[in-house]
């Protein structure tokens, strides 16, 4: 992992405002109108741990921090991720 | 007919936010296996772990709950306010920019500069707060209290304890913004001012899981 430049800051940044609208429209009522209730969920869920996993990555400068603490973040977002996703899913 | 260039901070006069020093370089960036960099100290996150375990065990606990009553809890957050807290996430994502970009002035000793992306980010966590003021007024006015459904419970806990942390933030940030008005060097501060912007991205992270699970799961 490199250390977070300003460019990546502001790419990162414009990234989780997009993904942001993307997970807003998804919980919206039109889309779910459509079906795909569980699909949207996922999505949603998986969504927002990608975004927190950039949170740490880059804002918290995770990218450069030992491995050790990379790993523990990284531990932390994939099982509340995989639980919530199962409970909402199965 | 003369070429002008737009003066660096370090150019202009202080009271015009200049810098009265050399900006200094930041830091070589440690990148070497054996020389990374824990952001804050250890034992800070330590603090920051345990915290963000404490709120991933209310939302896990929040959609085991949900399992139960899909139906009821699909209809209590179809009356949250929606755009309110969608509004706050990207307020806080804004928030959680400008505390990187203020880390960045500060370690490269542009401390006007980084006192006003501190401020700015200030200003975030009370629009932050008092869009949740308005959004707890209408759900308290619509009769939508702790004790009046399961949904609620979890609701008012979770951004309860969450609007605790913005307000514990916004008082480290205050602490910040003096911290660069007196012009304290980075080597004096480093730990304190990474352990103040790591807390602030917490902040913002766990909202982004809130608002993930609260507002838009649920209404799924």
């Amino acid at each position: 992992m490199s250390a977070t430049t300003p460019d990546r800051v502001s790419r990162v940044f414009v990234g989780l405002v997009l993904a942001t609208c993307v997970t807003w429209w998804l919980g919206s009522d039109s889309t779910l109108a459509s079906g795909g209730f569980e699909l949207a969920a996922t999505l949603s869920i998986l969504i927002a741990f990608v975004k927190i996993f950039y949170i740490g990555a880059d804002f918290m400068e995770l990218r450069a921090a030992p491995v050790i603490l990379r790993t523990v973040f990284l531990t932390w977002v994939g099982v509340f991720a995989a639980v919530a996703i199962a409970m909402v899913v199965v | 007919m003369t070429n002008r260039r737009p003066r660096t901070e370090s150019e202009l006069p202080e009271f015009l936010g200049g810098t009265t020093e050399e900006p200094a370089r930041p830091p070589a960036r440690p990148m070497t296996k054996s020389q990374r960099h824990i952001p804050g100290e250890a034992g800070l996150w330590l603090f920051l772990l345990g915290d963000m375990t404490i709120f991933a065990a209310i939302m896990l606990a929040f959609l085991w709950k949900r399992r139960a009553d899909v139906g009821g809890f699909k209809d209590a957050a179809h009356q949250l306010i929606q755009p309110i807290g969608g509004v706050n996430t990207l307020v806080l994502l804004l928030s959680s920019y400008l505390v990187v970009r203020a880390l960045q002035a500060h370690r490269a000793a542009r401390y006007v500069t980084a006192r006003r992306l501190v401020v700015g980010a200030m200003g975030c966590a009370v629009v932050f707060a008092g869009l949740k003021a308005i959004e707890y007024t209408a759900e308290i006015s619509a009769g939508h209290t702790p004790a009046s459904r399961q949904f609620f419970t979890f609701y008012f806990i979770l951004t309860g304890l969450h609007l605790l942390h913005v307000v514990v933030g916004t008082a480290l940030l205050a602490a910040w913004q003096l911290m660069c008005g007196r012009r304290r060097a980075w080597s004096a501060t480093q730990r304190v001012v990474e352990g103040i912007a790591c807390y602030w991205h917490m902040v913002d992270l766990l909202w982004v899981a809130i608002f993930a699970v609260v507002y838009l799961v649920s209404a799924e």
